[in-house]
């Protein structure tokens, strides 16, 4: 039970709680006796009933005033820790990285125990089961902490995400993981933590570290660019780079086109394993065929990109809410031929239109499967509802973008916005919606507020004249480096021809690695439009409306709505599909060991694909047809003989050439024994998300749940300003005041 | 003289009560209205020089009422003026009602009702059925028409047919026949007989103009008498909602 005390608020918190009490006892006592007094003498002949009716109400709103003056404040206590049946789940990393010893003997496992010992009477005195398993691939259940730590060998390989997402099934109240947090499969970190979030479990992490000397790696993994772009546009291209270093550092990247050096820089590398992905805006130029070869190290990998004269943009609009947007946004597609709309509205609108079908079939819905979505080079999702997207049809737009598509969403309602919180679909944004029942939540009732009191209705002469008032205001483009794109999308533009919204949506942030491209231009900015890379495709937020009132405030000779519209939606669009791309599987090929590729390209015959020795002798593979989650390519393997620096190279039917160049070594360098440091980030991160923490000898283990309800110690909640509160004063006055009407006293 | 006044106990609690309904209604006043909702837009009538321009604009409010009750069109509960002399105050709306705009005779006027529609905007004329306001609903017609004609040349007015999406993006219009209201209620087939005519532009429809009289439909006029027949002014409200859903999603050229 949550134990409440009570205090007077404003000057009265510093009084000490008996003369504060005795002041205002003293002050409605003598009110009470005002009040009696003065229906005891009414000039008036009144009933007994009726002195005692209105002497009543009188005294209850003078109460009632008084306890307003005294501000009231409600004080919660926590509760003291309970004790009740609940389970915990001890999982203990058994992977071969953390039974290596460092020079003092001491491994990562061993650091990870004896934390774990001194957290462990806490964790007997909250739980009152505790059940311990080990994992290194597979996880499986042991007897105790002993039998979980010292039975069986080290596996090859971390599976942590598996474990943890094992452990869940059987819906503990709280997992503790002894791990150095690697996970050396190919699992989703943000997937898991995803999933872990929606769970809601807590998971405590207990970090396992020594004095390893670290190794390095290095993979250049993928390039990817669009296989077709339009001419004078420009497009992106991504390396996408792992690489594990011992401290923190940079690593030197370049982007050749064509054979000339086209833009170099060097991308920071924080201590251990690193994901690094690098965009670089390339201008497309005149129509013919792109090479594009990124170098990272002793590495290298290219692809090619077709310029191509024009192209048709096929776009789907999807709307949720009844509003004016789609009418001229429609009107701004419509002015160049080349965009061709469809448009969906959600089937609760109960709008019915004669929809021409899209190759043949006619879409009534958004659709549950990214391959119908791949028709299109855009969705627009324009001012929909969480509720509205089932989550096959948020997860078909994930896959959609993640296989080259691109998504604009469209929201100037921060309640909407908030709706997508936590979302698979907020995953693939560039922003960080605001949760329900946030700050900006008060803002938004304020601005209701504010809309309903202009809500009078009236005769014929009402609001002659008047007008809603609204006030455009103007795009600006953000302070900083990353301006840069929203100077491209904006270009030729000056300050009159940037687009002004009505309304706009509060996020709480731009997600780190995304563009801002637009904020708005008055005190502390909030961002109107961002956009990210996502997979192969791109995602963005433009959280205003869909700027139709300011295309009502231009002349109708100009085309700044126009060109804004189309520039943005041709930079989110990257041509259909992927270019012809060759992507190395194996992490760290060796002699003797089959290492795979994967090759991709938009034709429908396979490419030729050869691998070069380092003496320059090609040797031809056989490709055989692979389906990934971007759509069909094809997979080959070989087996180096020798050490070296070797080459895989793709051939299409054109002659447009492909590949990647690596290193091939004695033996395969395995990211379990490369020594990589403990990730304490990622713990952190993730302990952080569930309700967990990072565990020493004062974690204090109470499911996030409880956690959250408890409100924290000494939290004051005034009580007096309520609704209800003066509602209740205003009827007792309200009723007194018809009362002496009737008694002929007004 | 001293007054003997005696409250009963059911009368107080009556009284109280009131005083409850009462400060709950305030109350309520100001809660949000709904959250799944696109963004807010007026209701405006176009202001002419015509001494008829807001006839039955009292009344706006059922219909906006009728909006947002049969729709999650976030629309303003109250009417707003747009005066055909101020263009950006056309410009705040993306529909606009009208009496008919024949009466605009100014150049100011007429060109900014031009400018307003080549931007996007939507201007429904609606002949009030009282043979005061409106002497000949044919010559009402031709009027309107030469307007367009004159003022902007580049659109042509058409009539929609009783296939048009209009009819049915909503509400189902049984026939794909404009609801009519008759003046003292006394049927009037050759007013009947006409349909919706619709002001194309670029292959859009910017307007349309309407014998029918719907305004004094929802303002409850037809059903002073008892001939009137019963829901004529749902069915007014319903025609206006299918045309204003129409002009805001109208889709594809090959609808028109």
């Amino acid at each position: 039970m949550t134990q409440v005390e009570w205090q007077f608020g404003g000057w009265l918190r510093d009084w000490p709680p008996l003369a504060a009490g005795g002041l205002f006892a003293a002050l409605g006592l003598a009110g009470l006796l005002y009040v009696v007094w003065s229906y005891r003498h009414t000039r008036s002949d009144w009933s007994p009933n009726a002195r005692r009716w209105l002497a009543g109400m009188r005294a209850g709103m003078v109460l009632l005033l008084l306890l307003c003056l005294a501000n009231p404040m409600r004080v919660e206590q926590p509760d003291p820790p309970k004790h009740p049946t609940r389970s915990l789940t001890v999982l203990v990393d058994r992977s071969a990285s953390m039974s290596v010893p460092d020079h003092r003997g001491e491994t990562r496992l061993a650091t990870a125990v004896r934390h774990w010992r001194q957290a462990e009477p806490a964790a007997r005195q909250n739980f009152a089961t505790i059940h311990y398993a080990r994992f290194a691939q597979d996880a499986q259940p042991a007897k105790s902490l002993e039998d979980a730590v010292n039975t069986g060998a080290p596996g090859s390989e971390t599976h942590l995400f598996a474990a943890l997402r094992q452990a869940l099934a059987e819906n503990p109240t709280a997992i503790a993981c002894l791990t150095d947090g690697l996970d050396t499969s190919a699992d989703d970190a943000g997937k898991f933590a995803a999933e872990a979030m929606e769970r809601g479990v807590p998971i405590y992490f207990v970090p396992g570290e020594n004095r390893l000397l670290p190794g390095a790696n290095l993979a250049l993994r993928e390039v990817r660019a669009p296989a077709r772009v339009l001419r004078q546009t420009e497009f992106t291209a991504t390396a996408l780079i792992e690489t594990t270093v011992a401290q923190d550092q940079e690593l030197p990247v370049e982007l050749w086109v064509n054979g000339k050096e086209l833009t170099a820089t060097k991308l920071p590398v924080r201590a251990g394993r690193n994901a690094l992905s690098w965009p670089v805006t390339v201008a497309s130029g005149e129509p013919g065929t792109l090479s594009l070869e990124f170098r990272a190290g002793n590495q290298s990998a290219s692809c090619v990109a077709d310029v191509v004269e024009s192209q048709t943009m096929e776009v789907l609009y999807y709307q949720g809410a009844l509003q004016w947007g789609y009418r001229f946004l429609r009107g701004a597609l419509e002015s160049d031929p080349s965009f061709r709309l469809t448009a969906i509205l959600n089937p609760a609108l109960q709008v019915q239109l004669a929809a021409a079908p899209v190759n043949g079939t006619a879409l009534t819905d958004l659709p549950e499967d990214a391959a119908e979505l791949r028709r299109f080079q855009i969705v627009i999702l324009a001012h929909v509802f969480a509720d509205q997207l089932t989550p096959r049809q948020q997860q078909a737009l994930v896959d959609y973008v993640r296989g080259g598509g691109g998504v604009l969403f469209i929201a100037p309602d921060t309640a909407a916005t908030e709706g997508f919180s936590g979302t698979a679909l907020e995953q693939m944004l560039p922003v960080v919606f605001a949760t329900p029942g946030g700050a900006d939540d008060v803002a938004l009732m304020q601005m209701r507020m504010q809309l309903n009191a202009n809500a009078a209705i009236g005769g014929d002469d009402q609001m002659v004249g008047g007008s809603p008032n609204i006030v455009l205001r103007p795009f600006a483009l953000p302070a900083g480096a990353e301006q840069a794109a929203g100077r491209r999308l904006f270009a030729d533009t000056n300050g009159d021809a940037l687009p002004r919204f009505a309304e706009n949506a509060r996020v709480r942030r731009v997600k780190p690695g995304a563009e801002t491209l637009a904020v708005s231009g008055q005190g502390a900015p909030d961002i109107l439009l961002a956009r990210q890379q996502f997979g192969s495709g791109f995602a963005a937020a433009l959280t205003t409306d869909l700027l139709w009132r300011w295309k009502m405030s231009l002349p109708s000779g100009s085309h700044a709505v126009e060109k804004f519209w189309q520039q943005l939606l041709l930079s989110l669009a990257q041509g259909a599909g992927e270019g012809l791309h060759v992507v190395r599987l194996t992490d760290s090929p060796a002699v003797n060991v089959p290492a795979n590729f994967l090759v991709s390209a938009a034709a429908e015959n396979p490419p030729k694909l050869e691998a070069v020795a380092p003496g320059g002798a090609p040797q031809r593979l056989t490709l055989t047809l692979a389906t990934t989650a971007d759509g069909p390519a094809w997979q080959a393997a070989f087996t180096p003989p020798a050490t070296g620096q070797w080459e895989v190279r793709a051939t299409d039917a054109a002659g447009r050439t492909a590949r990647v160049v690596f290193p091939v070594g004695e033996k395969t360098a395995s990211a379990e024994l490369l020594n990589l440091p403990a990730d304490l980030d990622g713990m952190r991160h993730l302990a952080e998300i569930t309700g967990g923490a990072l565990v020493d000898g004062t974690t204090w283990f109470q499911p996030s749940q409880e956690a959250a309800a408890r409100p924290p110690a000494k939290l004051p909640e005034p009580l007096w300003n309520s609704g209800a509160l003066l509602m209740f004063a205003l009827g007792l006055y309200a009723a007194e005041l018809i009362l002496r009407r009737r008694c002929k006293l007004l | 003289m001293r007054i003997a006044a005696e409250i009963r106990r059911r009368r107080f609690l009556q009284t109280l009560l009131a005083g409850f309904v009462t400060a709950s209604g305030w109350n309520a006043w100001g809660a949000p209205l709904d959250n799944l909702r696109g963004d807010r837009v007026g209701w405006a009538r176009l202001k002419t020089p015509s001494p008829h321009w807001k006839r039955h604009a009292g009344s706006d409010p059922t219909l906006t009422r009728f909006f947002r009750d049969q729709t999650t069109l976030n629309i303003d509960p109250v009417w707003y003026v747009a005066d055909a002399d101020d263009l950006p105050a056309l410009c705040q709306y993306p529909f606009l009602f009208s009496q008919g705009v024949d009466r605009i005779t100014g150049q100011t006027g007429q060109s900014n009702l031009a400018e307003y529609i080549r931007r996007g905007g939507f201007l429904l004329v609606d002949a009030c059925h009282d043979s005061r306001v409106t002497p000949d609903f044919e010559e009402f017609l031709r009027q309107q028409i030469s307007f367009y004609t004159a003022v902007l040349p580049e659109a042509h007015v058409v009539s929609l047919p009783a296939t048009h999406d209009v009819y049915r993006c909503h509400f189902e219009i049984p026939g794909g026949r404009p609801p009519h209201t008759f003046m003292s209620n006394i049927f009037d087939p050759k007013k009947a007989a006409h349909g919706l005519y619709g002001v194309v532009l670029d292959q859009r429809l910017a307007g349309v103009i309407s014998l029918c009289g719907w305004q004094c439909g929802w303002d409850h006029v037809t059903e002073f008498s008892s001939l009137a027949p019963v829901g004529t002014d749902v069915a007014c409200m319903r025609m206006l909602v299918n045309i204003y859903i129409y002009a805001m999603m109208q889709g594809s050229s090959s609808s028109l």
